[in-house]
């Protein structure tokens, strides 16, 4: 049977396929992150809409609940904010 | 009730973030006061994760610029970007919009804010003079602002969290 995970990849991935890259893991919580060039000059509210708008569409409630946060951003972006790490 | 882990306040991070969004786009307009508040919440916990992950001994309270500088998230590091093929200009760029955010999230967020009512809260940010030049509702106004702010700056925090949690796992 899929795990929330694999499903969440997958709704995720046919939102934003390649080269939009995906990653979600599940610690306590679904948890991830979107690299796509599309969220370019995007307002973050948008960004925001455009997860939660897809996740929204093919979860149940109790899936949506048990999924934390993606994070939307672009590759420059995904670098600069893990410069340091 | 104790929290002590870094992950515990990571966790709760995550949750209040959302939880904030869920608040400013509720149907009937939305609860902004409150969701002011429990953005806040959510970028005071990520530090508290980012902190307890270096240094468990020293607690900051509620003092988001203390908060700031013992999370270590803010270092910043220009040559590092340039070498990894971002432009000097961008990571300039980068860098003041970084600042920017955690001057709205400074400017816009107070432990206090738990006991404001929407009317208090609108009346305090104007005697503040953060409401200048908007039209229209400025409290949902300075609500976007904030809950802006505090996405981005948790969108770094996951980012880096998970670059760590990496790093830990391989190490």
């Amino acid at each position: 049977m899929e795990s929330l995970v694999e499903k969440v990849q997958k709704i995720l991935t046919r939102r934003f396929p390649p080269p939009a890259r995906i990653d979600v893991e599940d610690e306590d919580g679904i948890l991830g992150s979107v690299v796509s060039s599309e969220f370019r000059g995007m307002p973050t509210i948008d960004r925001v809409n455009a997860i939660w708008n897809t996740l929204d569409r093919a979860l149940t409630p109790a899936e949506r609940r048990r999924v934390l946060m993606i994070v939307a951003v672009t590759p420059d972006e995904e670098l600069i904010h893990t410069h340091n790490v | 009730m104790r929290i002590d882990s870094s992950e515990d306040y990571f966790q709760v991070a995550l949750q209040r973030m959302g939880q904030a969004w869920d608040l400013y786009g509720e149907a009937e307009g939305g609860s902004h006061a409150l969701a002011m508040y429990v953005s806040g919440v959510a970028v005071e916990c990520l530090l508290r994760a980012f902190k307890r992950r270096r240094d468990a001994t020293f607690d900051e309270k509620h003092d988001l610029r203390r908060l700031f500088k013992a999370s270590g998230m803010l270092d910043f590091f220009p040559e590092t970007l340039v070498a990894r093929g971002i432009s000097a200009e961008q990571a300039i760029v980068s860098f003041r919009e970084f600042q920017a955010d955690l001057n709205d999230i400074y400017d816009l967020w107070s432990n206090d804010y738990r006991y404001a009512s929407e009317t208090r809260l609108r009346s305090h940010l104007k005697s503040q003079g953060l409401t200048r030049g908007i039209k229209g509702d400025v409290l949902k106004a300075k609500a976007l602002a904030l809950l802006t702010a505090s996405q981005r700056f948790m969108d770094k925090g996951v980012l880096q969290w998970k670059a760590l949690s990496r790093r830990s796992k391989k190490s």
